[in-house]
């Protein structure tokens, strides 16, 4: 890495540590236990966002089954912790350990299909994982779950910490975007080809950036487990793969940035829709649907937006014409 | 993005602060409104309950205020939604507290009660939950020391499930749902009918959204169980029954407590009049309000609750929901007048005293007992003429 | 022994059957899009709400209950295509971002049932009758039974369709290669709208045959669109008769999983077994002819 580029992204990463400083600061101070809350949620839902945005972006693949990772690390924290008496710390480290042997061995077979066939295998892959959770008794107390997880503390200690950890795995992201491997992984995407004529074996930079994706999921699933102290196998659902792919595609899949924000726009929608109570529901359905009709390339994807907009109406402007047709509009991927 | 969230919070926090310090306190001369947190599923697949939930506390708390049960007193009620989710209830309940709520009516799932349990702890906030609670040995006090259940336990529901399946039967199946209520359910089941001599031959489970359990049940017919006992709400205990009827299979039926999330009509409607006559149900009160014997403590009170319902929300309560609501909120009011105070940790010792007759059951809890209802508060029924009545 | 298996295998028979129209439905949009759309289990639910409202709350005859149903699966269709895929359609967004928009439609159509239908089950008498159909020791519902001729009539009717009329064609066609249809004067966009009418009628239809098998009400979309797509994809997207295929194999296996070997199991077992046949043959049993335009 050098010059400008190296430049931007060391700019970049120490943008970032200010933020999630003065994110952790102020809200220490300024926010009260609900925001906080609210806040914690997002960052740790910000992780799989980051995760699948790599998984696209570096592998052109798509997950509908995130939310196992989730919960491998969720109860790899939660079983060591409540009936090995471990360490959360050493307990989340199994977590990865699990989460990322699992994505290795699943990885080979399962990254061979794309499109609309991988998205199928990766929500089977949830849903056995959830099965097999419900039917680890001994280990995983089954359906009933696991109660008296250690507790991350108070709202305000947990906001601190978990927002602080964020910064820090978003700020390596950053880095890693902006390094000559960030920059080879997204131009080449999932080109086979053009991988291949530079040497490198796609197969197996698939299933490493895989292993990496489980890994930070199940870093948000340990964080998940001592935030709620109690874990059962119910949410770790269809439901909760999507919200992943949904965050990072409001936020836009172009740059780290996306899944943060997607994240984050997410992830308050429920929170500021909550004093509707019963029509919550039903306006964050039109909340998604409206963001991502008029962002279809998330946030980050408006100023290229913009732009096609802008010369479309420079075009009509010009020739006096009616507006372009759907279809006219160059690709912009 | 992060500081205007912040900036909105920061305005949030101030104000609920003011309502915090207003909160609190004695019962003052005057009328006094407090806020009490009502957190139900009123979105996602346990909506159904949720809504009665919502609209059984509701009702209670309107009686509440205008008979002026707590004097002085006015509750006024924060009902968000927990989607069913624990992350949301944990959200929810963090909201409603920092907007000044002094106790938690809600939520309606256990997992989202599991989950609350160390913000109500750690916050000192009474938390009445329409869920079950976990089946742990440290899902008690002093980690539970805030967190209690309007409901039975697993063990009563378990006990009289067994013993009406166990009348001349030497062998029960067993298919319930595979949440954490049809598994602690079905536990407490088997160990009840193996201290009876019963034999479990099968126990198969199901999702809350299959629609076919017939390959259950074909496993479950050539067990050749005496009776089968079905634990599950929503759809699937009508399904069951038609199932049964449809492959021949004639023994008793015995619906467990909780499972007519739906109520007896629409399972009538689902199971076809020919697969009714041995079907049975272990029910709350509620359910055969009208068929109750007179000297039951309950069918007073029912005879005024369910009417009065009819009349706010123009149809009848779905299932057993919005009476275990209604009754959350009447233990609550009964605490508050007895602590004589609003202050949370006075609330909370008024409540390990309470002993209330509610439409479901003579609530009782104790330091170290948190379940309200016991066994006896569920009674027998079985269907005639369409609808659910009491008796064997 | 015998009479446990023969009844698990006409029981997985009809549940796949279920899946395959639901599948087929799915197959009719992707053909002429390469949309998959998330929100297909909630036509279904439609068409069984419409049904519903004709026969109990208005005492209409069931045929009525019927017709009325396609028609107002066929407008729903209409709606969402011009409301929401042809708006995005201007930016040519990825198809993953489709998959969630018709997600987000999906929480809409569910919760708009829910307020106005409330949270209780609907259903309404079978068709011709509560007994069931008993051979030997194995039985069904007579409901269940009428899928079958619904599924043929419906695979024929597809078949000629996209095989032998100028809009079947022309879909096919845009979905190979939308810019060669447009040179031809294919209008691309009336052929996305007929797909989500023919998708959204054909859903409508199959919810009122199911109604009464398994109830409607506001949550039972999800369920329907997962196993639909399972199957569709087991069987090679887009085909139809790959749709029923993977639908009776889905069915089968998760019949037997459940009675033979663990109920506790099922969903386990039915979704190894897709990824196995999914490892094995990567594009389903009928490898499609078209080749997936975009990546996700």
């Amino acid at each position: 890495m050098s010059g400008a580029r190296g430049r931007r992204a060391v700019a970049e990463a120490l943008a970032l540590l200010g933020l999630g400083l003065v994110v952790a600061l102020g809200g220490h101070f300024f926010l009260s236990n609900y925001w906080l809350t609210v806040g914690v949620v997002i960052a740790m839902y910000s992780l799989p966002s980051l995760a699948l945005l790599l998984l696209l972006g570096y592998a052109g693949r798509p997950s509908f089954g995130h939310a196992a990772f989730f919960a491998v690390g969720a109860y790899a924290s939660a079983v060591t912790t409540t009936r090995l008496g471990w360490d959360p710390v050493a307990g989340a480290l199994a977590g990865i350990v699990v989460a990322g042997a699992v994505a290795y061995v699943i990885g080979f077979p399962l990254l061979r299909l794309s499109g609309h066939y991988l998205a199928i295998a990766t929500l089977a892959f949830a849903i056995i994982v959830r099965v097999v959770l419900e039917n680890a008794t001994p280990l995983t107390g089954g359906l009933n779950g696991i109660v008296g997880i250690p507790s991350l503390g108070t709202p305000r200690t947990a906001f601190v910490l978990v927002v602080m950890l964020v910064t820090i795995i978003y700020a390596a992201a950053v880095f890693i975007d902006h390094s000559r491997i960030g920059r080879i992984l997204r131009a080449l995407g999932d080109d086979e080809r053009a991988m291949a004529s530079c040497g490198i074996n796609p197969q197996s930079i698939r299933t490493a950036v895989f292993v990496a994706s489980a890994v930070l999921t199940s870093i948000a699933g340990s964080v998940y487990a001592h935030f709620l102290t109690y874990i059962s196998p119910e949410p770790f659902n269809v439901d909760m793969s999507v919200l992943f792919v949904t965050m990072m595609l409001v936020g836009g899949t172009g740059s780290v940035w996306g899944a943060l924000i997607g994240a984050c726009i997410v992830g308050a929608i429920p929170a500021v829709l909550s004093t509707y109570a019963a029509y919550s529901a039903l306006l964050y359905g039109i909340a998604i649907v409206a963001v991502l009709l008029l962002a279809p390339y998330g946030v980050l994807g408006l100023p290229t937006q913009l732009r096609i907009a802008r010369a479309r109406l420079r075009r009509i402007v010009a020739s006096g014409s009616k507006p372009a047709q759907a279809g006219e509009v160059a690709n912009v991927d | 993005m992060r500081l205007a969230r912040a900036l909105s919070g920061t305005v949030a926090a101030l104000s609920s602060l003011l309502l915090v310090a207003d909160a609190s306190g004695a019962v003052a001369a005057g009328t006094k409104t407090v806020k009490i947190g009502l957190l139900a599923s009123l979105s996602g697949y346990v909506a159904s309950y949720g809504t009665d939930e919502r609209d059984g506390a509701l009702l209670a708390i309107n009686e509440i205020n205008k008979s002026n049960a707590i004097p002085g007193v006015t509750l006024q009620p924060i009902v968000l939604d927990d989607k069913g989710d624990p992350t949301a209830a944990v959200e929810a309940a963090q909201q409603a507290i920092d907007q000044g709520a002094i106790a938690i009516l809600g939520p309606t799932t256990t997992a989202g009660t599991a989950a609350l349990a160390s913000i109500a702890t750690a916050r000192q906030v009474p938390d009445i939950s329409f869920g079950l609670l976990p089946v742990a040995p440290h899902a008690k006090p002093p980690a539970y020391a805030y967190s209690l259940s309007i409901e039975p336990n697993d063990e009563a529901v378990g006990d009289l499930d067994a013993a009406l399946a166990g009348k001349n039967v030497k062998t029960i199946a067993l298919i319930y749902d595979s949440n954490a209520y049809g598994q602690s359910i079905s536990d407490g089941i088997k160990r009840e009918a193996a201290a009876k001599g019963i034999r479990t031959v099968a126990s198969e489970a199901f999702k809350s959204t299959s629609t076919d359990m017939t390959p259950q049940l074909t496993a479950i017919r050539s067990a050749k169980p005496d009776a089968i006992i079905d634990v599950g709400g929503g759809t699937t205990p009508g399904l069951i029954a038609r199932q049964m009827y449809e492959l021949g299979m004639h023994q008793k039926l015995v619906i467990s407590a909780v499972s007519f999330g739906i109520g007896a009509v629409k399972f009538a409607q689902i199971a076809g009049p020919n697969a009714l006559s041995n079907v049975r149900h272990t029910a709350f009160a509620e359910e055969v309000w009208n068929t109750l014997p007179k000297a039951d403590p309950r069918y007073a009170k029912l005879q005024a609750v369910i009417p009065a319902f009819r009349k706010a929300y123009g149809h009848d309560p779905n299932g057993y929901g919005a009476a275990a609501a209604y009754d959350a909120a009447w233990v609550l009011a009964d605490a508050i007048k007895r602590a004589d105070s609003v202050d949370s940790k006075k609330i909370q010792a008024a409540l390990d005293q309470t002993k209330y007759q509610g439409t479901l059951c003579l609530a009782q809890f104790s330091p170290d007992s948190h379940s309200a209802c016991h066994s006896d508060s569920l009674v027998v029924s079985k269907l005639a003429g369409g609808k659910l009545v009491y008796g064997d | 022994m015998a009479e446990v298996i023969g009844q698990l295998l006409v029981t997985g028979v009809l549940l796949g059957l279920m899946y395959g129209v639901i599948a087929v439905c799915i197959g009719i949009i992707y053909n002429a899009t390469q949309i998959i759309n998330f929100a297909q289990g909630e036509f279904v639910m439609i068409g069984g709400v419409a049904a519903w409202v004709l026969i109990t709350e208005l005492h209409a005859p069931l045929w009525l209950a019927g017709v009325a149903a396609v028609a107002i699966g066929a407008a729903m269709g209409l709606i969402i295509e011009r409301l929401v895929i042809n708006t995005a359609r201007r930016f040519r967004p990825p198809l993953l971002t489709y998959i969630f928009l018709t997600f987000g439609v999906s929480i809409i159509l569910s919760n708009l049932t829910m307020f106005a239908f409330g949270t209780n089950p609907l259903i309404f008498d079978p068709f011709l009758g509560r007994a069931p159909i008993v051979f030997e020791k194995i039985s069904t519902s007579s409901q269940y039974a009428l899928l079958l001729p619904l599924c043929l009539v419906l695979l024929a009717g597809l078949t000629f369709f996209f095989a032998y009329t100028r809009y079947g064609k022309s879909m096919r066609a845009a979905a190979v290669n939308e810019f060669g249809a447009k040179i031809v004067g294919i209008d691309v966009g009336v052929l996305s709208m007929m797909a989500f009418a023919l998708s959204g009628a054909v859903s409508a239809l199959v919810g009122f045959f199911l109604t009464p098998i398994t109830t409607t009400s506001y949550s039972i979309g999800l369920a329907f669109t997962l196993k639909g797509f399972a199957a569709a994809i087991t069987g090679g997207l887009g085909d139809f008769r790959g749709a029923v295929v993977g639908g009776l194999i889905i069915g089968i296996v998760e019949s037997l999983g459940a009675g033979l070997v663990s109920s506790q199991f099922q969903d386990a077992i039915t979704f190894l077994f897709v990824i196995v046949m999914l490892v094995v043959l990567p594009k389903g049993i009928f490898a499609s002819m078209v080749e997936e335009r975009d990546r996700l």
